[in-house]
């Protein structure tokens, strides 16, 4: 019963979030993590329609949706990516660096994985493949924060909000996944209901987001730009001062 | 269990790095970011006005000497602790000027169409070991004693006397030092 509940309020949540985007001409701007709760509204009432009347397909029909949305909600980071960095063409060339070192280690990994003829595991352990994947994003997630985080890149409080709730549902998939490949079938049912109200908060997240009149933040007109070798040797040199003074001051 | 640990550490890590975005300022916001957040005790900028002089009068052996002479603990205690504040603003002012350096450094490269990662990387090695000689610096005249500042504040302030000044308006206080 109280799983129903809250499946029920994730549908009328979903549904809601549509709703402001539609009405607050959202769609346009932020189209990938629209088509997200899209799929996952529908996704949810398949899942619904799926567990009433054809209960023994349901894992089957369960995981197919749920690497669709994978693949769905990566697009949100490329989204955030896009929408955040548009402007800051060396902040934008430091995450994509940061970004194909992570996907450099993860290819890596699955090479490894590979060469011991380890990949087979994915077609028995589901929870596997998704946990991998979602500490892909993890990462992906976190070199972007950092960058932004570091330039101090402004972003409004939808793009805020975006990468919040989706941050934190990553964060929580990556935490859940792990302890139900650990502890298994006794950490399951825990794991459903953990799974399933935690996404009811993060709805409220993007819907407070999405509620939120925010302005975008305003790009004032930058100065002309120097070459970045300049700004770097400014930098240095002022920094080189600074180093001198500190080795007089040990001595 | 290993990589239910590290799995661990990556959510928690996420986490945080979320919760500091979602707290984060704008970039308007960067001059308060460089001039606030400090814990150290700091004295009134205006009784600052000329910094060399009052290094002399304050950081001088003759008075601490004269102090002492007088045999009152209290005031040697309230003589100790001011010079401590003192020192410990002059590090204060040194590492609102290298914060101030690296925001002017980043707010510039940002923009930059040709940036490098790895000149990037360097610099910010450079920024990290500077921010710890001043963490370290807070932590010697803490721990240093009533002769130990001495010395250094007078070095500290020959530093201070050589720095650049920061070139952004939006720094605009730190040229009052």
């Amino acid at each position: 019963m109280l799983i129903l509940c809250i499946w029920w309020a994730g549908i009328i949540l979903e549904f809601v979030l549509l709703l402001r985007g539609v009405q607050g001409r959202l769609l346009r701007r932020f189209p990938f993590f629209f088509s997200y709760i899209l799929f996952v509204f529908l996704q949810t009432i398949l899942l619904y329609c799926v567990h009433h009347w054809n209960r023994a397909s349901y894992p089957v029909v369960y995981w197919t949706c749920q690497y669709i949305a994978l693949f769905v909600g990566s697009l949100i980071v490329f989204e955030i990516y896009r929408l955040a960095l548009h402007s800051y063409p060396g902040t934008s060339r430091m995450a994509r660096n940061a970004l194909l070192f992570i996907f450099a280690l993860t290819v890596a990994k699955v090479f490894v994985y590979q060469t011991n003829g380890a990949l087979s595991w994915l077609a028995h352990a589901p929870t596997e493949l998704e946990r991998s994947v979602r500490i892909v994003q993890a990462f992906s997630i976190l070199a972007l924060v950092c960058v932004l985080l570091i330039y101090a890149i402004p972003c409004s409080r939808h793009v805020k909000g975006i990468l919040a709730g989706y941050g934190l549902m990553v964060a929580t998939s990556v935490f859940d996944l792990s302890l139900l490949s650990h502890f298994g079938d006794s950490f399951k049912k825990i794991w459903v209901y953990a799974q399933i109200s935690s996404y009811l908060f993060f709805l409220m997240i993007w819907l407070y987001a999405m509620w939120s009149p925010a302005p975008e933040p305003v790009h004032q007109p930058e100065p002309p730009l120097e070459d970045y070798s300049r700004i770097a040797s400014d930098t240095q040199q002022e920094l080189a001062k600074l180093r001198l003074g500190f080795r007089k001051a040990e001595r | 269990m290993l990589i239910l640990v590290l799995c661990i550490i990556a959510a928690v890590a996420l986490v945080l790095a979320l919760v500091a975005f979602s707290r984060s300022r704008n970039a308007t916001d960067w001059a308060s970011v460089s001039q606030g957040g400090s814990t150290v005790r700091q004295l009134s900028r205006s009784s600052f006005a000329n910094a060399s002089a009052i290094q002399e009068a304050i950081f001088s052996r003759e008075d601490w000497e004269f102090i002492k002479r007088e045999g009152c603990p209290a005031l040697e205690e309230l003589f100790v602790s001011e010079r401590k504040a003192v020192a410990c603003y002059w590090l204060t002012v040194i590492s609102s000027r290298i914060s101030a350096i690296r925001h002017n450094h980043l707010k510039n490269s940002r923009l930059a169409h040709n940036l490098s990662p790895g000149q990037e990387l360097r610099l910010l090695g450079r920024f990290l070991y500077l921010s710890l000689v001043c963490r370290v610096g807070l932590l010697v005249i803490q721990l240093g004693g009533p002769l130990a500042p001495a010395n250094l504040t007078a070095h500290i302030q020959r530093i201070a006397d050589g720095l650049p000044v920061a070139r952004e308006n939006s720094f605009a206080p730190l040229r009052e030092n």
